[in-house]
C-alpha cells in the first residue's frame, strides 16, 4: 500500500488540564485520493480530530504526519497550503467585500502571482456554480451560496487534502447534492477528501472509507460497506446505516442478498431479479 | 478561563445579593479613582485583593491580565515622564533628545520625577480597577445580574440589554478565535508570525465576520424574544427571589467604611507618596 497522506499515531487530546480526553490514543491512517468520512454523535470527537489534523489544536500526546512530516511545530498557515479546512460555520469564514476577493484571499496570503490568482478563481467561479455572484457581498448570500462561497475559497488554494466540517449541515436537499458533488469532484482530480457527517446517505453514497467515532476513540474503521455491515456495533453510539441498507439487511434472506447494499440503485436491481418480467 | 466569564463557586462573595455587589463595585471604582496617594492606593489594591481571596477566585486569571497590563503601565510611566507638563519638583536632568529649536517636540528628552511618580499612581490605580470589576463578574451569573439591575428600580428591558451586551463580551471572544482559525487556514500568516504592529492591523480584519455574526445573532434573538411575548407587559415576574441578608448589610457597610477611611487617609496624606 502506499504511503498514507495523513497518519495519525497515538493522539491524544484533552481542554481542560486533567479532563477527559475527547481524542484517546487515535490510530488512523488516511490514503492519497481517498474520500472519507467522519462520523459519530456529537461530542465524540469529530471536530477535535479535524482541528488537530490542521495544526488548529496540538496533541497532548502522539504525532500527525501530513505526508511524511511531522506537524507538531509547523504553523498553521503553513499546514494550510497541503490542508484545507472549511470550518462548520460559513459566516465566520467571510472576510471580504466581493466573492472574488474572498477567493482570491487565501492565494494571495501563499504569494501566488495577480494572474495566477485571476485564472484560479474564475475557474472554481465556474466550478462551483457560483460564478453569477463574483460581485456579490458574501455575507449578505443565502445560506448555501455562502456555504458554496467558503469551500471555494478553500479549494481556490488547491490544497491536496481538504477537511469539510459538517458541509451540509442547515443545507435543503439540492445544496447537500451540490456541495457533496463540488467535493466529489474535487476528489475525482486526486486530491483527498474528508468530511465530517452526520447524514449516513450521503457517506453510502459519496465514501468510500468511514472512521466511526465514539467518546473520543475509534469505534469502527473501513470501506462505507464494512462499517455500514456493522449496525450492531453502530447502534452503540446510536448510528443507524442508511434506510436502504437497513431494508436490504432485513430482506437479505428473502432476495439472497449477501452483501451490504449502499444505494438504491443496487437495492434495485436486487429487487428486479426476483420479480418475474411480464414476457417471462 | 477568563476574566469576564463566570467563574462556579459557593463562596461568600458568590451568595451576597447582586445589588449589594453593584453598589461595591460603583464605589469601590469612584474611590479608586478618588484616591491619589500611592500607599493609599496601594491599601485599596490589598482590599481587593482580600475579595478575590474571599471569593476563592484563582488569582493566575488576573495575574495573567496584569502581566499584559505592565506594558501599558510602563508605556504610561515613560510618557508622563517625558511629557508631564508641571514638572516643577527635582528633575532627572538629561540633555534634550531634540532640540529646543524644534516646534511642538522640541526640547523632549528631560525625564520628570513628578513625571515617573505620576505614571506609577496612575499605573497602580488602572491595575487595581481592572482587578474590581472582574470580581462582580466571575461571581454573579448573568441572571442575577438582570435581576439585581431590575430591583435597583432599571427597567427589565434595559436591564436585559445590558446583561446580554455582559454575556456578548465572552462570545465575541470565542467568535473572534474562530475567525482567527479560519484565517490562519486560508494560509494568513501574520497571526502566528507576524510583528506586533501587523497583528494590531490584522485584527481590523476581524471586524466584518465578528460584526455581520453579532448583527445576525442579535436580530435572531430578538425575534425570537418577540415570539415568547418579551416586552409585551411593563413589569414581569422571575423565577428567583433575591434575599438580602444581614451579612450582606453588614459587609457593605464594613466595606464603605474602609473606603470612607482610604478617602480619608488620602486627604489626610496628601501628595503623592
Amino acid at each position: 500500500m502506499a504511503n498514507p497522506i495523513i497518519q495519525v499515531k497515538d493522539v491524544s487530546y484533552c481542554y481542560k488540564e486533567n479532563g477527559p480526553m475527547c481524542v484517546n490514543k487515535m490510530n488512523i491512517e488516511i490514503q492519497e485520493g481517498d474520500f472519507m468520512a467522519i462520523i459519530g454523535q456529537n461530542g465524540a470527537g469529530k471536530s477535535t480530530l479535524m482541528k488537530l489534523l490542521t495544526g488548529l489544536i496540538r496533541p497532548v500526546k502522539g504525532q500527525i504526519f501530513i505526508e511524511g512530516e511531522d506537524i507538531a511545530k509547523v504553523p498553521v498557515s503553513i499546514i494550510s497550503k497541503k490542508l484545507g479546512y472549511v470550518l462548520q460555520n460559513p459566516d465566520r469564514q467571510l472576510f471580504a467585500e466581493t466573492v472574488r476577493e474572498e477567493l482570491a484571499f487565501g492565494p494571495s496570503n501563499q504569494g501566488i502571482d495577480e494572474e495566477e490568482i485571476k485564472r484560479r478563481t474564475d475557474y472554481i467561479l465556474e466550478s462551483v456554480g457560483i460564478a453569477h455572484l463574483a460581485d456579490e457581498y458574501p455575507p449578505a448570500l443565502s445560506k448555501g451560496d455562502r456555504a458554496k462561497v467558503v469551500i471555494g475559497s478553500v479549494l481556490v488554494m488547491e490544497p491536496k487534502i481538504i477537511i469539510l466540517d459538517e458541509p451540509t449541515g442547515g443545507q435543503d436537499y439540492i445544496g447537500r447534492y451540490q456541495i457533496m458533488n463540488i467535493a466529489k469532484k474535487f476528489r475525482q482530480k486526486g486530491h483527498t477528501v474528508i468530511v465530517v457527517t452526520h447524514s449516513m446517505s450521503l457517506v453510502a453514497e459519496y465514501c468510500d472509507h468511514a472512521i466511526v467515532l465514539c467518546n473520543g476513540e475509534i469505534l469502527l474503521q473501513g470501506t462505507s460497506k464494512e462499517v455500514f455491515s456493522q449496525p450492531e456495533i453502530l447502534q452503540k453510539t446510536f448510528i443507524r446505516p442508511p434506510q436502504i441498507t437497513e431494508l436490504a439487511n432485513r430482506l437479505k434472506d428473502e432476495l439472497k442478498i449477501d452483501e451490504t447494499l449502499l444505494c438504491v440503485e443496487e437495492m434495485g436491481d436486487r429487487v428486479l431479479e426476483h420479480i418475474p418480467r411480464k414476457n417471462e | 478561563m477568563s476574566i469576564l466569564d463566570y467563574h462556579y463557586g459557593d463562596s461568600y462573595v458568590h451568595k451576597m445579593d447582586p445589588r449589594i455587589k453593584m453598589i461595591l463595585l460603583v464605589v469601590l471604582t469612584i474611590v479608586v479613582f478618588m484616591i491619589s496617594n500611592f500607599y493609599v492606593l496601594l491599601g485599596m489594591f490589598a482590599l481587593v485583593m482580600l475579595v478575590w481571596k474571599t471569593a476563592r477566585l484563582p488569582l493566575k486569571n488576573i495575574l495573567r491580565y496584569m502581566k499584559f497590563l505592565l506594558g501599558l503601565v510602563a508605556f504610561l510611566v515613560t510618557l508622563q515622564a517625558l511629557f508631564f507638563s508641571s514638572g516643577e519638583n527635582p528633575v532627572i536632568l538629561l540633555h534634550p533628545i531634540i532640540p529646543e529649536a524644534v516646534p511642538l517636540i522640541g526640547g523632549i528628552g528631560t525625564i520628570y520625577l513628578d513625571g515617573i511618580l505620576f505614571g506609577l499612581i496612575l499605573g497602580f490605580r488602572l491595575l487595581t480597577l481592572v482587578s474590581i470589576m472582574p470580581v462582580f463578574v466571575m461571581t454573579t451569573t448573568i441572571g442575577e445580574t438582570a435581576l439585581g439591575l431590575v430591583k435597583l428600580g432599571m427597567n427589565y428591558k434595559y436591564a436585559y440589554m445590558t446583561t446580554t451586551a455582559l454575556n456578548l463580551i465572552p462570545s465575541l471572544q470565542d467568535e473572534a478565535k474562530i475567525v482567527m482559525d479560519a484565517q490562519k487556514m486560508r494560509g494568513f500568516q501574520v497571526f502566528e508570525t507576524g510583528k506586533l504592529m501587523d497583528k494590531l492591523k490584522a485584527y481590523t480584519t476581524l471586524a466584518v465576520p465578528l460584526v455581520v455574526g453579532a448583527m445576525r445573532r442579535a436580530q435572531l434573538m430578538g425575534v425570537a424574544m418577540e415570539a415568547r411575548a418579551f416586552g409585551v407587559h411593563k413589569t414581569r415576574t422571575y423565577r428567583e427571589v433575591l434575599h438580602m441578608r444581614t451579612i450582606d448589610i453588614v459587609s457593605f457597610v464594613i466595606v464603605f467604611l474602609i473606603c470612607v477611611l482610604m478617602v480619608v487617609l488620602n486627604i489626610m496624606l496628601g501628595g503623592w507618596f
